[in-house]
């Protein structure tokens, strides 16, 4: 293969990574109507923390940081769980989803288009939830270590993405319970990685779910950053939390391939 | 007012639910979510007796998603199908039509109760124990007629709308906080307190907790009068909403655009 057609291939690699993935994201939110868009991304979320950290201040907890640091991240949920499994929805729903997959491009590049704009999109969604924390309930995020604080935030956002490509993999196949699978990995997250109560909490066989989760460790970090640790105090909770997320990256790839052949066996890409 | 056509659209909505995705979302998995998440963040802050109190309010949670996601679903799924003219442009009242069909959503809210208390007993193995049985039912029925009754003026706003998603995400978590059902609204800054008594869920939550962990009754009668109010009150508003805009759909051409 010659260098000038190696390029060309790179090119259109990218080209189906960066658009295809653009075009579904766009589609997402129906063509880009900003109402939808602010509700689902911005409203919902804030009154996701503002609700919890009401009802933790209720029960005597004293330190509101703890649930903003956890809401704060587990919204990202909203974009890289939900997100990417209603893109796989929304393109069975408008027909498109069999022309995708007939088409020969790299299944990479479009595996991975459909992920990167959420992950754009969460990490926004966390950096606005601190920002209600800072507002609304004074926890100051300035104050932390910045790189760590925006390290911790990138490698949750990326490892929670895993997850929505692991449901949205699963949606290839199975096509009227995706709404649901989808809010059940949303409540998985919210009940199990520690986002509104120590995952101390948690009965034994719980702990250990929560602890394979992505999010849990990467929450922790963010708190033991707001309780003043450095980078290199919160490192190892990052690099498993990361481990954690290439791991369900993945699997969500081998289950896209996987699903993949079985919808297009059974004929189910076009089930509604 | 045609009792028929309610009654018609209230059994096709039932059947149809009892096998609708949302249905399972809203009514059965988030109540199940909300009392685990909420027992274990009550037992770390050391409260006691906590689990008919969560139990009760999340499953007053679940009724209001259930009014809120199901009743937008429905809209959305009406104008996806190309039904949504049809059942405005039938000689039967479009508002007994969707009164019907709303009232068969909030009926099955009733299972979210039920769903939490099951579930309170499942996970933690502690008794619910209800103080006023008689009571507790009857708060129950008062309350899923005045949510179904508010779920008609969401309606209007629903069927109107190209954003009805939007609209449905906007409204469960601020009922959720207006109405002070995991926390006393006392909390709440002053200036909203007027909002979170306008809503009759705020009151139902209230008769629905006098009701199971016993107190005065008169204070749960005074309570289901306010909601009787209310809801009165809501249902003139839903009346005026829904002339308006039949009136408004017919002139733009617009129903099935939103």
């Amino acid at each position: 293969m010659s260098l000038v057609s190696i390029k060309r291939n790179m090119i259109q690699w990218f080209r189906i990574l960066l658009r295809g993935g653009l075009l579904s994201y766009r589609a997402l939110f129906s063509w880009l109507d900003p109402r939808i868009y602010i509700t689902t991304l911005v409203v919902a979320p804030v009154l996701q923390i503002i609700f919890f950290s009401y009802v933790g201040r209720s029960i005597g907890i004293s330190d509101i940081s703890f649930f903003v640091a956890g809401n704060a991240l587990q919204i990202c949920a909203m974009s890289c769980v939900y997100g990417v499994i209603m893109t796989v929805a929304n393109e069975r729903l408008e027909g498109t989803l069999l022309v995708i997959l007939g088409a020969p491009a790299s299944r990479t590049a479009i595996f991975f288009g459909r992920s990167l704009p959420n992950i754009a999109n969460g990490i926004l969604t966390v950096l606005m939830g601190f920002l209600v924390g800072e507002l609304f309930f004074g926890v100051h995020m300035l104050r932390v270590n910045m790189l760590g604080f925006l390290l911790t935030i990138l490698v949750t956002v990326f490892s929670t993405a895993g997850v929505g490509m692991v449901v949205g993999s699963i949606g290839l196949y199975l096509s009227r319970e995706l709404q649901l699978l989808a809010n059940f990995a949303f409540y998985v997250l919210l009940a199990f990685c520690g986002v509104n109560f120590p995952a101390a909490y948690l009965p034994f066989l719980l702990q250990k779910l929560s602890y394979s989760l992505p999010l849990t460790r990467g929450i922790i970090a963010a708190r033991e950053l707001i309780a003043g640790a450095s980078l290199e105090q919160i490192t190892p909770l990052l690099i498993e939390e990361l481990t954690v997320g290439l791991f369900y990256l993945c699997l969500g790839f081998v289950f896209f391939r996987f699903f993949e052949f079985m919808g297009k066996r059974r004929g189910t890409l076009e089930e509604i | 007012m045609g009792f028929r056509a309610i009654y018609s659209s209230f059994r096709q909505q039932l059947l149809q639910e009892l096998t609708s995705t949302y249905y399972l979302i809203f009514g059965l998995l988030e109540p199940i979510v909300f009392t685990f998440v909420f027992s274990l963040m009550f037992q770390w802050g050391g409260a006691e007796n906590y689990i008919p109190y969560i139990a009760v309010a999340s499953g007053i949670m679940g009724m209001w998603s259930v009014t809120v996601f199901v009743s937008g679903g429905n809209i959305e799924w009406e104008r996806f199908l190309g039904t949504l003219e049809l059942l405005m442009a039938t000689p039967t009242s479009f508002i007994e039509i969707m009164f019907g069909k709303i009232l068969a959503n909030s009926a099955l809210t009733i299972e979210s109760i039920g769903v939490s208390l099951l579930s309170a007993y499942f996970f933690f193995q502690k008794q619910i124990n209800v103080a006023y049985p008689m009571l507790f039912i009857i708060v129950i029925l008062a309350s899923v007629v005045s949510l179904s009754i508010l779920g008609l003026v969401l309606v209007s706003a629903f069927t109107v709308s190209r954003s009805t998603w939007a609209l449905a995400n906007m409204l469960e978590y601020p009922v959720w906080i207006l109405t002070g059902v995991m926390f006393p609204i006392s909390q709440l800054p002053s200036w909203i307190l007027p909002f979170s008594y306008i809503l009759s869920p705020t009151w139902c939550a209230e008769a629905l907790k006098m009701s199971v962990f016993g107190g005065d009754v008169s204070n749960v009668l005074f309570d289901l009068l306010i909601v009787g109010i209310l809801t009165f009150f809501y249902y003139l508003l839903a009346k005026i909403l829904f002339i308006l805009i039949e009136h408004y759909v017919k002139k733009t051409g617009a129903l099935q655009l939103g």
